[in-house]
């Protein structure tokens, strides 16, 4: 077979994924004086961080003097269910104000109280209104902010590049193997380290606020390159999405709407968040409505309200009031600010929900409530990383952002994400930088396996008679939609993975045509691997994990139980085989333990 | 309801004789937009059509196309809001083509790295700015802040089409929010292009990016206020 021509790249650290994760860790490693690529799928400033809406959580206690590092670090792990990564947890709670602050001095502005103070909303599982937002698009400012700052720095970017492998020189990861969207033709970054920030596994399910790119890139990319991954159970199917017109179902309504007023009432038009306050948010959940109503106006001397909660339990809460007839006409529950807020109020504390709604609705959420419902947001698990260095357990390999696993545990709290990302973005670009500046010499890549790796890219063009790639895709959602959605059963789960083998044997076959010049059908085909990796990953430890606990909920081990309160499920893969263990959680010292007991 | 989809056709090796229509037929309901259409007709029709798209909600601005004879965004716009059956749907203009409904974003992006896209503080800049809401300075920017980077705005500009150097509306309303921030030290550099043949002085006014900014935003307002701004300086008066 002929011999696959490509260009060649060299990097010291080269960072795959241009969402907030990304674009700050090679912010970070051109700040250390090495040389940095920046490789991303789709055109810089349209990765899903751009999306982010509510905002950035970050204990700088403008609204509150009374909030803390500590407080925020209470709240994460309270919200995870206490298997988060107290080590990242702690590091987030702590350095987020700063992170904050940096991007305002890069150029952006947040919105501002009456003093000219970074304005702080309410969000749920947030003991204090802690989300620095601008209106909200706070992840457009945030993006912006990023990209022109990075562009500014000199960073080269490579854009609507897709990585299909990392290359590695014996133990070490030395490089990145991908092809050029435009052009369909190949191109290989030789690199002394490899951060992963291209974020999350979305498209595996039918209902989904992800766009195309969250194919679990990076996860996979790390698992074949015999990385661990870790918590792959935990998937967040975020509360509220439009839920009508059906083009739209999955579009995410924004946290912001219920943190700036509005409540979540089923048919009846009772607010029946009240039924359903678990144990553990008892003490600082309001149990009647008066109590709940003087809080939006008294916050000092009443509890939150139950619409509040965090989105695991709301999650659960909708889906329960659904199942018993309760729901709206489509399928959702009503979410009402009207009734609240005046109009201007909405249209400019949530303009971008007021359009989103009147366009694609013909909602007026200034007068009516929207019908939403839950879909499918984030995973919570991701690469095993060290929490000071984001290291993955392949030396070279680093990775941050909701590729990472640890930091949310087994729930992520809203407006956790984007302090996230900048928290451990930054870290990802300093460790990779300082890993690439000592290691001396250079590094190789086996030419071989680059020659294996564009043959197999290429196999769809040999099969013009093969399956549609969008027709797998669509039976991988209907199946992850189905069988490994909000509720599990240990039999559902059995059935997900003998279809999805069924599933990863048509992708073999999967065919293709039409040339390689920008084609998004080869594009989908050979996204179908990592997709199949990543669902696999998720059935296999949601099977293993006999509890319910955050993102992960079993009806047939419908408690949280204390022993799979102290593991994490580990995956791996060994010469195309995925196996799995159970680790014990790293040990929290005991000066952080006390601050969990503490009632704030 | 049926439709007809009309879309602009070109593969680099397959069309020597440049872009053709190819005609599909869709259903569509009071809400489909032109994005859930043309989604479709790549899922089951044909794999290989290539256009861009990323949100989905119209936050991203990456699936800007010209549709019948405007540019819009193809997630918020709806066949029913169009006049009659068929709808036409080419790329945007002033960029080069890759394939189908994907033009090349290069000439975009340099466009505004000519105005100097980021801002520069001040080394002794106070750490944090205290920044009223109420401010005169803070509301201009706000009017002009929400750019999405869809590119509408060049493609609809009749003065970019004659002049390569101009650096068009989005880059120029960027410049102005730039220039307007006092925490900004880099404006002596950005005035020095600004005010040079080919930029704020090309603008006609003639308003087509205002037409087409699908958030709303008004560039000519940010270049007259530019304009204003140099005159200032060039008179001493602030």
């Amino acid at each position: 077979m002929a011999t696959v021509q490509y260009e060649t790249h060299e990097h010291d650290v080269i960072v795959i994924g241009a969402g907030g994760a990304g674009l700050r860790a090679a912010i970070e490693a051109a700040a250390q004086g090495v040389s940095v690529g920046l490789v991303c799928k789709s055109l810089l400033g349209k990765a899903h961080t751009v999306m982010a809406e509510g905002g950035i959580a970050a204990a700088l206690g403008n609204v509150w003097p009374e909030d803390n590092w500590q407080v925020h670090f209470r709240d994460t792990m309270k919200g995870g269910r206490m298997v988060n990564n107290w080590r990242m947890a702690q590091l987030h709670a702590q350095e987020a104000p700063e992170r904050v602050l940096e991007l305002e001095r890069w150029g952006a502005l947040f919105d501002r109280t009456k003093d000219g103070l970074i304005s702080q909303r309410d969000f749920g599982g947030h003991r204090y209104a802690r989300l620095a937002h601008v209106g909200d698009r706070t992840g457009l400012e945030m993006i912006r902010t990023l990209q022109y700052h990075g562009i500014h720095q000199g960073i080269d970017v490579y854009m609507e590049c897709k990585i299909e492998r990392l290359t590695k020189d014996g133990d070490r990861v030395s490089g990145a193997f991908g092809y050029w969207r435009n052009s369909g033709e190949f191109v290989l970054f030789k690199a002394k380290a490899v951060v992963l920030a291209t974020g999350g596994i979305g498209k595996a399910w039918k209902i989904t606020s992800n766009s195309w790119e969250y194919t679990g890139d990076g996860q996979s990319l790390a698992l074949w390159a015999g990385a661990d991954l870790i918590d792959m159970e935990f998937v967040q199917f975020h509360p509220t999405h439009m839920v009508w017109p059906p083009s739209v179902a999955g579009l995410l309504v924004t946290e912001g709407v219920r943190g700036d007023g509005g409540t979540l009432k089923n048919k009846q038009g009772e607010r029946f968040m009240f039924n359903h306050i678990p144990d553990l948010y008892k003490g600082e959940t309001a149990d009647n409505i008066e109590e709940a109503e003087r809080w939006y106006t008294d916050k000092k001397n009443n509890r939150r309200t139950p619409d509040l909660l965090p989105r695991d339990i709301v999650a659960r809460a909708i889906r329960a009031e659904v199942k018993a007839g309760r729901g709206s006409p489509h399928g959702g529950v009503f979410l009402d600010i009207a009734s609240r807020r005046p109009a201007d109020y909405i249209r400019k504390r949530l303009p971008s929900m007021y359009h989103q709604f009147k366009e694609l609705a013909d909602v007026d959420i200034t007068k009516e409530p929207m019908e939403v419902g839950p879909a499918q947001h984030y995973v919570m698990g991701g690469v095993r990383v060290d929490a000071d260095s984001t290291a993955a357990t392949v030396p070279g390999l680093f990775a941050a952002g909701e590729a990472a696993g640890g930091m949310h545990g087994s729930n992520r709290l809203g407006g956790n994400s984007l302090s996230d990302l900048l928290v451990f973005g930054r870290r990802a670009g300093l460790h990779a930088a300082l890993y690439a500046k000592n290691l001396g010499g250079r590094l190789n890549v086996d030419a071989g396996h680059v020659q294996a790796i564009a043959r197999e890219t290429l196999e769809p063009f040999n099969r013009t008679a093969g399956e549609n790639p969008y027709a797998i895709q669509a039976d991988l959602q209907d199946t992850m939609q189905n069988l490994v959605g909000i509720i599990r059963t240990e039999e559902e789960l059995k059935e997900a993975l003998k279809k999805i083998e069924a599933l990863k044997a048509r992708a073999r076959k999967v065919g293709g045509g039409g040339g390689r010049t920008y084609n998004p059908g080869w594009h989908t085909a050979l996204d179908l691997k990592s997709l199949l990796t990543v669902a696999e990953c998720c059935a296999m430890a949601a099977l293993e994990r006999k509890e319910s606990r955050g993102g992960h909920t079993r009806e047939d081990h419908p408690y949280s139980d204390d022993t799979w309160g102290t593991v994490n499920v580990v995956l791996s893969q060994r010469d195309g085989v995925t196996s799995l263990r159970r680790e014990p959680l790293p040990k929290m010292p005991d000066e952080l333990k006390a601050l969990l007991q503490e009632r704030t | 309801m049926a439709a007809v989809l009309r879309v602009s056709r070109y593969t680099p090796d397959a069309d020597a004789r440049g872009e053709r229509y190819e005609e599909f037929d869709v259903d569509t309901g009071p809400e489909t937009t032109v994005l859930d259409a043309l989604v479709d007709i790549q899922r089951t029709a044909d794999s290989t059509l290539a256009f861009r798209y990323a949100c989905r909600v119209g936050m991203c601005g990456s699936c800007a196309m010209v549709i019948n004879g405007r540019e819009r965004w193809a997630c918020r716009t709806r066949i029913a809001s169009l006049k009659g059956a068929t709808v036409t749907v080419r790329p945007l203009y002033h960029f080069p083509l890759i394939r189908d409904l994907v033009v090349d974003m290069t000439p975009f992006r340099a466009r505004m790295a000519t105005v100097g896209a980021a801002l520069t503080r001040t080394p002794d800049a106070p750490e944090y700015a205290i920044v009223s809401r109420e401010s005169a300075e803070r509301r201009e920017i706000d009017e002009a802040i929400e750019c999405i980077g869809c590119g509408m705005c060049v493609s609809a500009c009749t003065m970019v089409a004659r002049n390569e150097r101009f650096p068009g509306p989005a880059a120029l309303n960027r410049a102005f929010t730039l220039q307007r921030d006092h925490r900004d030290a880099d404006t002596d550099a950005r005035w020095s292009v600004l005010l040079s043949d080919d930029a704020l002085a090309r603008c006609h006014g003639q308003g087509n990016c205002t037409d087409v900014c699908p958030m709303e935003l008004a560039p000519p307002t940010s270049i007259l206020r530019l304009r204003r701004m140099a005159t200032r300086r060039l008179l001493g008066i602030g």
